[in-house]
This record gives structure tokens, C-alpha cells and sequence, in this order.
């Protein structure tokens, strides 16, 4: 007797029974009881701030000069070296953002009340950015963008890197402040027991 | 045949003894509030059959009577389950009341849309109609349970040992059911023997889990949780997602510059 019939519905079962073994495995980021008012204050700053070093190394100049001072051959080694700098960066920063959005979704965990419409947004916008910085960064690993289109890159992060070192540290201030409110909250309610 | 069928009886009956020892733990150990859903289901599928055994013994099982007796006594074993479920949805989330709410709305819209689907897609016809609107319906478990999970991963919430093993006892058993109804509707009266033993031994690993989960330690079930002051998530959620909102436009800017040049 074939079972063949059943290989379609059998794929679709084994496929969501991997998903929910893949859910129940430990989050990839801290649980919520690991949080601490230290984790909102350095959030997002370690390699954001990096944007003038990359910019440094994506300018044009620099390359022109290169090529008439050592030869193509060394302006080709370099631009592939500072190719792989941006390629690194993007992963970086990649990884600051989600220590942001991590800290974003801790905030609405332990918020009384969320509002839907922010937190499906944020769900959007995270997707999106994902999905950005991938294709971004396989546009770097084929090497189908051009310099300059690449060099746009520093204008992003430089921005990028002002707005996210301001805005952290007052996001992280007051998130700090409010951890420290809760577990206060908290104290007072076991020395009452 | 006669071996499958006293096989079956067999594994039929030590499901109905598992139950009971579940019940009972619930009972002894005074969590039936804790999981009044898990009591409710389990005890409703033990007076169902009973009911069958009364049922078989009287009529026959092959008579038609007993054959939509048993269909229409899963109705209330089904709704005591979409309780179960409901209760697991309840002890993983509920202690986050801000996710809890969102979490209710999203999970009951997505059972809702899929039940609809479940009833309009089964067809007509009684026989196959019961069928495919019972494996949808299992089909509907597995992705609502998992819909749970990918929630609270979202979220970095952890389910304790004891919600885990209760949800993969109901993901065992609605994989198996899923799976198991299908061949039944292709390949009838030739499976319908095999469709039984494959019924009952899923079920019966499913009550394992759930004997297991019963006994795990109340503590890690039930644990409570320190909420941050209200304003904190109306001041900073929006700012994230401004911010994310911007970043987005520049990797969009850098990813197509054609576009968006005057």
C-alpha cells in the first residue's frame, strides 16, 4: 500500500513540529528575569559609535591615492580588506539592534498594558530590518555594489551612530529608572511579607 | 485482526487507567484549580468511554448508532480540550498582563479563522464531513499551540518543564490524529482496525507526558511576576519603533539610492 498521499500533510506536520521544539528551545537572548537596570544603560552603544572609523575607511580619496601611490593591485587588496570591515560592521550593528529590540520587547513583557498596533509595527519593522541588512550584506559578499553605493553605508551608520548614542542614553535612563522603581516596588513587597 | 483488536482494548483500557491516575493526582495534590481545563477534559474523556464501552457492549461496533454515538460524544471531549489548551495559554502567559491581552485577542482571532475553515472546508458528506473537520480541527491545536510557543519566544518568556510536557502531550496527540484520519479517509474500511490502535497509542504517550507534568512542582508553574510601571512602555515603545522606522528608510535608501533620488 502507498502512502504516498500522506508525504504532503506528513511534511507540513514534521515541519511544525520542528517549529515548536525550535520555539521551546531557550530564547536566543537573555529571559526576563535576567534583566537588570545595567543591560538598558549600555545597550546599543558598543559598536554604533564606530561610524567615523568606517566612513575612514569607505572614502574614495583614500583609494585614488592608494592606486597612484602602490599600484591597483594594492588599492584592489585594500578596497576587498575595507569591504570585509563594512561587511563586519553591518553584522555588528545588526547585533546592536537586536540587544535593542530585545530590551523593546522585555519593556512590553513587563508592561501592564501593551498597545497591538506598536507592537505589530515593531514585529514589521524588525522583519523589514532584518531582511535589509542581509540583502545589504549579500550585495557586499557578491560585490555587486559599487563603492559609492557602498559608501553610503557611512552615511547611514555616522547618522546612525549619533541618533542611537543619544537616544539609548536617555532609553536607557529611563528604562534604568524604571527597573530600579520595579524591583524597589519588589523589596517592599517581600519586606511586607 | 482479532490481535489488533485486543490490543487496542488493552492499550484502551490502560489509557483509561493513566487518565484516572491523573485525575487523582490532580485531585490529591489540590490542582484542580491550577489546571481546571486538564480536569475537566480528562474526566469528560473518561465518562466517554465509558459511555463507548456501555455503548459497544450494548449495540454492537460496527452498528451505525454506536459508530455517530461515538462522533457526536467528542464534541464536549473537544470543547473540555480547547479548555486544556486554554489553560495552558492562561499559565504561560497570563502572569505578563500586558502581553496576556494582546495574546488572547491574536490567539482567539487565529482558532476562530481556523475552526471556520475547518467546518466549510469538511464538506458534506457526514462520513468524510466528521473526518476532515476532526483532522482540521487537530491541525488548528498544532499550529495554535504553536503560535503560543513562537509568542512567548518572542517575548523571552520561558514556559516552566510542566507547561512544556503538557503542550507536547497535546502536539503528540493532534500530530498523530492529523496523520492518522488522513490515511483513514484514503484508504477506508481497510484501515480502519490500524486507525484505531494508531489512535490510542499517541493518546496514550500524550497522558504520560501530562502525568509527568502533574507531578512537577507547583512553584515552577505558578510563579509571579514584577510589572513595570505603566508609563515606562507608552514612553519608550514608540521611540523604538520611530527610531526603527528610520533606520529602516536609510538601509532602503542605501539598498535602492535610484529610488529615492529627486
Amino acid at each position: 500500500m502507498s502512502l504516498l498521499f500522506l508525504l504532503p500533510l506528513l511534511a507540513l506536520v514534521v515541519f511544525l513540529v520542528l517549529v515548536f521544539f525550535w520555539s521551546l528551545r531557550g530564547t536566543p537572548t537573555k529571559r526576563l528575569d535576567q534583566f537588570q537596570a545595567a543591560d538598558f544603560e549600555c545597550a546599543g552603544r558598543r559598536h554604533a559609535t564606530h561610524g567615523p572609523q568606517i566612513c575612514q575607511a569607505l572614502d574614495n580619496r583614500d583609494l585614488q591615492y592608494l592606486a597612484s601611490a602602490g599600484g591597483a593591485h594594492l588599492a584592489r587588496r585594500v578596497r576587498r580588506d575595507r569591504r570585509q570591515v563594512v561587511k563586519n560592521y553591518l553584522i555588528a550593528l545588526r547585533g546592536d539592534f537586536d540587544q535593542l529590540l530585545t530590551l523593546a520587547r522585555a519593556i512590553a513583557a513587563l508592561s501592564p498594558e501593551v498597545v497591538a498596533v506598536e507592537e505589530l509595527e515593531r514585529l514589521r519593522l524588525t522583519v523589514q530590518f532584518h531582511l535589509r541588512c542581509r540583502i545589504i550584506y549579500f550585495r557586499l559578499l557578491l560585490g555587486a555594489a559599487t563603492l559609492p553605493q557602498i559608501s553610503g553605508v557611512s552615511d547611514l551608520v555616522s547618522h546612525l551612530a549619533v541618533r542611537l548614542e543619544t537616544a539609548l542614553q536617555e532609553l536607557g535612563e529611563r528604562a534604568a529608572l524604571a527597573v530600579e522603581l520595579a524591583s524597589s516596588t519588589d523589596r517592599r513587597n517581600l519586606d511586607a511579607v | 485482526m482479532v490481535g489488533i483488536a485486543n490490543l487496542e482494548l488493552a492499550l484502551w483500557y490502560l489509557s483509561l487507567v493513566l487518565q484516572m491516575t491523573v485525575v487523582f493526582y490532580l485531585l490529591a495534590r489540590r490542582l484542580l484549580s491550577l489546571y481546571p481545563g486538564l480536569s475537566a477534559y480528562l474526566l469528560v474523556n473518561i465518562l466517554q468511554s465509558c459511555l463507548l464501552i456501555v455503548t459497544y457492549r450494548l449495540w454492537g461496533i460496527d452498528d451505525s448508532r454506536a459508530e455517530q454515538l461515538a462522533w457526536i460524544s467528542q464534541i464536549p471531549v473537544l470543547v473540555m480540550r480547547a479548555w486544556a489548551i486554554a489553560d495552558i495559554c492562561r499559565l504561560l502567559l497570563a502572569r505578563y498582563r500586558g502581553i496576556w491581552g494582546l495574546a488572547w485577542r491574536v490567539l482567539l482571532t487565529l482558532a476562530a479563522g481556523l475552526i471556520v475553515f475547518s467546518i466549510f472546508s469538511a464538506g458534506r458528506q457526514w462520513d468524510h464531513a466528521v473526518l476532515k473537520a476532526s483532522a482540521s480541527l487537530e491541525l488548528t491545536t498544532v499550529v495554535f499551540l504553536i503560535t503560543l510557543f513562537l509568542f512567548a519566544r518572542h517575548y523571552g518568556i520561558t514556559a516552566s518543564p510542566a507547561i512544556r510536557a503538557l503542550a507536547l502531550g497535546f502536539l503528540t496527540y493532534s500530530s498523530f490524529t492529523v496523520l492518522n484520519h488522513k490515511i483513514l479517509e484514503h484508504l477506508s474500511d481497510r484501515y480502519v482496525a490500524e486507525w484505531q490502535l494508531f489512535g490510542t497509542l499517541p493518546f496514550l504517550a500524550s497522558v504520560g507526558m501530562w502525568l509527568w507534568a502533574v507531578r512537577q512542582p507547583v512553584a515552577q508553574t505558578a510563579a509571579g511576576v514584577t510589572l513595570l510601571p505603566r508609563d515606562v512602555y507608552y514612553a519608550l515603545t514608540p521611540e523604538f519603533n520611530l527610531r526603527l522606522r528610520l533606520l529602516n528608510e536609510r538601509l532602503n535608501r542605501l539598498w535602492n539610492p535610484e529610488g529615492h533620488r529627486p
